[in-house]
């Protein structure tokens, strides 16, 4: 009996090595759960759980500052800050935010992307618009270094059109980089590499060659993509956390519905149901095997 | 010797001229006075000062007592309060002289210091009020309520109640300042911002400029007016309008992602090996999950073994150490299949508990645990 395990598990692994050289060429292959690289991990809870549900269908928008502090944004009017445990009202319903990496805070609108100041009454934050935008739905995704991607639905043709909004010397620039029917679920990048996630893939990028490369093809789809630095990603499905590095792909953890934000080193977690925020310290000792 | 008698002789005479000066002291009070009385007054006052709820000594009176003489009054106040030595040093004996006004005196002043204390504590709160306003004066008042103790020694009032004002005082400079810091950061990020504004306005039009834009430089100019309040810059709209730098409309590129999208995921081992074998998927997603450890413990081992077995194959001699080695590395294998079996059991279970509620630091404690225990 046991010799026969012994003999389907060398079988399974001349079949690996075997498939391995045949697709050498295709996208990265999905490797098995990894459990030894969780020992590389520390965990910290920065936002403990609580008893307290909140509903998952409602849209969460989750991003961290340039202090490390986490923001939610509930039912696009408010905005919560639960480690200082404050909680401001916006004059204007939003539809998505981004802390960028010079520390700005943008706001986007049903009509435009703007700023929030305090208003005149002291009451709520008052947003004020400085970019008018064509959609009426739009994501913001801050890119590593001072820019900013922006996604929005086009009616007109009814496309996913993604922008990126930087500085250069003569102001701020904004390139229309791609355009797709299908949906666009997240976007990252340093504003040279541009990484999407259309469904189940991962797709870069590849503006000089008029191109794209298939990164990853998972077989749940991709939730959120977040840029560790080059070539180096992290990722969320329905179902886990994983990450992209060096040709391998690996599902890390097991951990449903989790909205995943990188700062400075760190991986920081949302749980949408309790509002929880996990953080996963020295994310490179991960990625450098 | 008759130095020594001069001496005494001087000596009798002081004494004899102090006693006649005690005597005739005594007897000119026995002449003015009638009666004697003890002096009271130097203590109730004393009491009414200092000693809490004993504020009615004021209006106690001046006198008590009438003696025939002296020597009977001193046995009376003597031993009157024996214990009480304020009592003791603050009373004496003396003439009695009552007047209409005795026992008066003492609530009179006791008046007077209320109106006194209510004064100065009021002078304190208008000071507060004009200063600092309103709440202030509120600390304050809750201030002077919980302290029970305040003394009845205007001296002692006085250096309290300076206290407790420039605690106030104190607190609310201190909220004045924070007030004031922070609406000069709000200025500060308000002009900012209109920096910030005024930068977007005047790069809306030079970018544009640069730009292979179709508008006409008279729609550059138009200023969107959003909530009446602040201009927009509408460069968005105008690079809306522009295609895309790469479009899913292209054929190549619309070919690639339809093709990567209706390829099952080929790509996976597991699916593969699955198909081929036969094999339960879960099941091999657990087998190979350990697939690095086992390749290192238990297929290289074999491997080498095989190749030492082919180059044995005419070589007899060797066959009995290669049967032996054989049962060595099958042993070895089957101890690693065994512990990689627990952990992935483990890791079974460990995947089964509740997600929300600490799951990760269970499942990493948890582990380790095992790790340990092994």
């Amino acid at each position: 009996m046991r010799n026969l395990i012994l003999f389907w598990i060398i079988l399974l692994l001349l079949f690996q090595t075997i498939i391995s050289f045949t697709f050498a060429k295709e996208p990265l292959q999905l490797s098995p759960t990894v459990i030894s690289e969780l020992e590389k991990l520390t965990l910290e809870w920065v936002v403990p759980n609580s008893s307290v549900k909140f509903d998952s269908q409602k849209k969460v928008i989750f991003d961290v500052d340039k202090n490390g502090q986490p923001w939610i944004g509930i039912t696009n009017k408010l905005l919560l800050n639960p480690l200082r445990k404050q909680l401001f009202i916006l004059d204007t319903e939003y539809q998505d935010f981004a802390f960028l990496d010079t520390a700005e805070f943008i706001v986007a609108s049903k009509e435009a992307l703007g700023m929030l100041i305090v208003s005149d009454s002291k009451k709520y934050l008052e947003f004020i618009p400085m970019l008018k935008i064509p959609f009426k739905e739009t994501r913001l995704f801050s890119t590593k270094g001072a820019g900013l991607y922006l996604v929005g639905y086009n009616s007109t043709t009814n496309t996913n059109d993604l922008y990126l909004l930087i500085e250069n010397d003569k102001g701020g620039r904004i390139e229309k980089i791609f355009s797709t029917k299908e949906i666009i679920n997240d976007v990252c990048g340093d504003g040279r590499n541009t990484y999407v996630a259309l469904g189940k893939l991962i797709i870069k990028i590849l503006p000089q060659q008029k191109d794209v490369e298939l990164i990853l093809k998972h077989k749940e789809e991709i939730k959120n993509v977040e840029f560790a630095n080059s070539e180096k990603l992290f990722y969320t499905t329905a179902s886990t956390i994983g990450f992209i590095s060096q040709q391998k792909a690996i599902d890390f953890l097991k951990i449903p519905n989790v909205k995943i934000k990188i700062f400075r080193n760190n991986l920081y977690l949302l749980i949408p149901e309790t509002l929880a925020v996990i953080k996963i310290d020295n994310i490179d000792k991960l990625i450098k095997n | 010797m008759n130095t020594i008698s001069r001496l005494t002789r001087k000596i009798i005479i002081v004494l004899l001229a102090i006693k006649a000066i005690y005597l005739g002291n005594t007897v000119f009070a026995q002449q003015d006075c009638n009666e004697y009385c003890i002096d009271q007054s130097e203590y109730t006052s004393w009491m009414a000062t200092n000693v809490k709820g004993a504020e009615d000594f004021y209006s106690a009176s001046r006198y008590v007592g009438r003696y025939s003489d002296i020597n009977s009054c001193e046995i009376a106040r003597r031993s009157t309060l024996v214990d009480d030595v304020n009592w003791q040093r603050m009373t004496r004996c003396v003439c009695c002289r009552f007047s209409a006004s005795d026992g008066l005196s003492g609530r009179k002043d006791l008046l007077d210091r209320k109106i006194e204390f209510d004064r100065k504590i009021a002078d304190y709160k208008r000071q507060l009020f004009s200063k600092h306003g309103e709440k202030a004066l509120e600390d304050f008042e809750k201030i002077i309520s919980q302290n029970k103790n305040l003394p009845n020694n205007l001296e002692e009032l006085e250096i309290i109640l300076q206290t407790i004002y420039s605690e106030v005082v104190a607190k609310y400079q201190k909220n004045d300042y924070i007030k004031s810091r922070k609406q000069q950061e709000k200025e500060k990020i308000s002009s900012d911002k209109k920096d910030i504004l005024g930068q977007i306005k005047l790069s809306q039009v030079s970018n544009l400029s640069n730009t292979n834009t179709t508008a006409s430089p008279n729609n550059l100019k138009i200023s969107y007016q959003f909530k009446q309040k602040y201009p927009v810059s509408l460069m968005m709209l105008e690079t809306a309008k522009q295609p895309a730098q790469i479009e899913d409309s292209f054929k190549a590129i619309c070919e690639k992602i339809q093709r990567w999208n209706s390829e099952e995921i080929s790509s996976s081992v597991l699916d593969i090996v699955s198909e081929k074998s036969g094999l339960p998927f879960d099941k091999l997603e657990k087998a190979l999950s350990v697939g690095k450890l086992m390749n290192e413990t238990v297929v290289e081992p074999v491997m080498r073994f095989l190749d030492e077995v082919k180059l044995a194959l005419n070589n007899e001699a060797k066959w009995k150490e290669l049967v032996d080695k054989s049962f060595a590395i099958t042993k070895d294998a089957q101890w690693y299949i065994e512990k990689e079996s627990q952990l992935a059991l483990t890791r079974e279970s460990l995947e089964k508990l509740p997600v929300v509620g600490g799951l990760l630091s269970k499942f990493f404690s948890a582990y380790k645990q095992v790790e340990q225990i092994q």
